[in-house]
């Protein structure tokens, strides 16, 4: 089944596309690599054992993207009329609600440390042989996280950018979680070194409010995406300018005296109504067709923009704030 | 900005070079030339008590190892949970009683690595205050260095 056109990426975006799904599949290995290493350094480290559930709960964003994204191609068909590209949406929700829980976790547990007045035991262990604090090799798997949640980081960024995705940038936002909380695992761990017990259950409470920041935000704006919120910025609640530019577009079209315009995100696309005014009744099916391809051209990620002549156009067709009016 | 990051943990680590871990209470500190707290409870053979006598396994680590750091033995006898709520609270440095790496009171005291493990296959443990690490290290650093001994201890 398929109404209207086919959704195809540009060139340009399905690179990103691509980039996007092999930042996620090095995320997933990059995990479980400092997953192991930190589970076998783990010992009696209270910070540690946080650290390496961030890095569990880190995994879910890549999995549920990659999922997505294999999803969202899919063509659209009797049961899912409008096609798979809410998949991404889908995934956005996982990633934020992961985000949201990681942060929350993190401060009840530091929290309780607090209070509980732990005192955290870091013996030694021995390494070919030596003697060494079991510190300095928590240490050591905590750094190279801390490397590599960066690097993934920053990588992901600049593609979110290009593809406007909310999901991988909220996936970067969950890396910069997780590197921030095992800097703070490494800096409770130095203070538990010098004798302050308290070191790192206070660095890892003060780490977990930035968390739940964030994850508060992420959620906050896919909540709106699935309210059908008009395209906003990334990150942000800033709306776009495109509803206008289309308006104005179509009003620019000389059989058309008056144009309204609603769009939607939906995962990578934009689908949307252009209502629009006639200056005579004579209007053509092709002009109609010829407008909707035209406005359609006006942004790669517009899938489904149906144009709807009607005779007047009435408030309550359309909600004023949707095209800047 | 990236380049803060990537520094700031080898400024840290320059920083602080060696010396660590620290005691949270000192512990080290006050029992090398000092008075080491000693908590004493039966299980034999690790621990044997007849009368004022104390022998056993554990009694005799303990010994060895307050005569490597100059100190005194102060024992205190009890019953196990006595002995171990107190070292929880500090009021002890060290108790002995055959304890294994299983034991529940894993987060309320600080247990050292196994030094042996039994026929039974259990691993044995001596048991510190939690936070004193330097101490716990020094512990550990004298049962690794007698390491072949006490693995082949005959139980």
């Amino acid at each position: 089944m398929n109404f209207g056109r086919r959704f195809y990426f540009p060139p340009d975006k399905w690179r990103e596309r691509k980039r996007a799904r092999r930042l996620a599949l090095i995320s997933l290995g990059v995990l479980t690599s400092t997953a192991i290493l930190i589970y076998l350094t783990l010992g009696a480290s209270e910070a540690m054992k946080t650290a390496w559930v961030d890095d569990l709960l880190g995994m879910i964003p890549p999995i549920v993207l990659l999922i997505a994204m294999q999803l969202e191609l899919r063509k659209p068909n009797e049961r899912f009329p409008y096609g798979y590209f809410r998949a991404v949406s889908v995934a956005f929700l996982a990633t934020a609600a992961v985000l949201a829980f990681a942060g929350f976790w993190l401060l009840f547990d530091a929290v309780t440390k607090l209070t509980a007045r732990e005192r955290p035991a870091l013996g030694s262990m021995v390494i070919f042989g030596h003697q060494i604090w079991s510190g300095w090799a928590m240490i050591g798997a905590l750094g190279y996280s801390v490397v590599v949640g960066v690097l993934l980081g920053l990588r992901k960024r600049p593609v979110a950018d290009a593809l406007k995705d909310k999901a991988l940038d909220a996936d970067a936002d969950m890396n910069r979680a997780g590197w921030m909380s095992e800097g703070a695992a490494i800096i409770g761990i130095l203070l538990v070194g010098y004798g302050k017990w308290w070191g790192d259950a206070a660095a890892a409470g003060l780490i977990s409010i930035n968390i739940i920041h964030d994850g508060v935000h992420s959620l906050r704006e896919v909540l709106a995406d699935l309210m059908d919120e008009t395209p906003t910025k990334l990150g942000g609640v800033e709306k776009e300018e495109l509803p206008k530019r289309i308006k104005r577009a179509a009003e620019e079209l000389d059989w058309v005296k008056k144009a309204r315009v609603r769009l939607r995100e939906q995962g990578h696309v934009l689908n949307g109504d252009v209502f629009v005014v006639p200056r005579g009744d004579d209007v053509k099916v092709t002009q109609i067709e010829d407008a909707s391809r035209a406005l359609a051209r006006m942004d790669w990620r517009i899938y489904n923009l149906t144009v709807m002549p009607v005779s007047a156009l009435s408030d309550d067709a359309v909600p004023k704030a949707a095209d800047g009016h | 900005m990236r380049s803060m990051i990537s520094r700031w943990p080898l400024a840290l680590v320059a920083a602080v070079a060696c010396g660590l871990p620290k005691d949270a209470d000192g512990a080290l500190e006050r029992i090398r030339d000092g008075t080491l707290r000693v908590g004493i409870a039966e299980n034999p053979p690790w621990v044997v008590v007849n009368g004022a006598q104390v022998s056993g396994i554990e009694p005799d680590l303990t010994a060895e190892l307050a005569r490597q750091l100059n100190s005194r033995v102060k024992t205190v006898y009890g019953s196990e949970t006595l002995l171990l709520e107190s070292l929880h609270r500090r009021e002890l440095d060290l108790v002995v009683g055959g304890f294994t790496d299983d034991s529940p009171w894993k987060r309320e005291v600080a247990f050292s690595k196994p030094y042996h493990q039994d026929r039974q296959k259990r691993n044995h443990v001596l048991a510190l205050p939690p936070g004193e690490n330097a101490w716990l290290m020094r512990v550990e650093a004298y049962l690794h260095d007698n390491e072949s001994r006490l693995k082949a201890l005959p139980q």
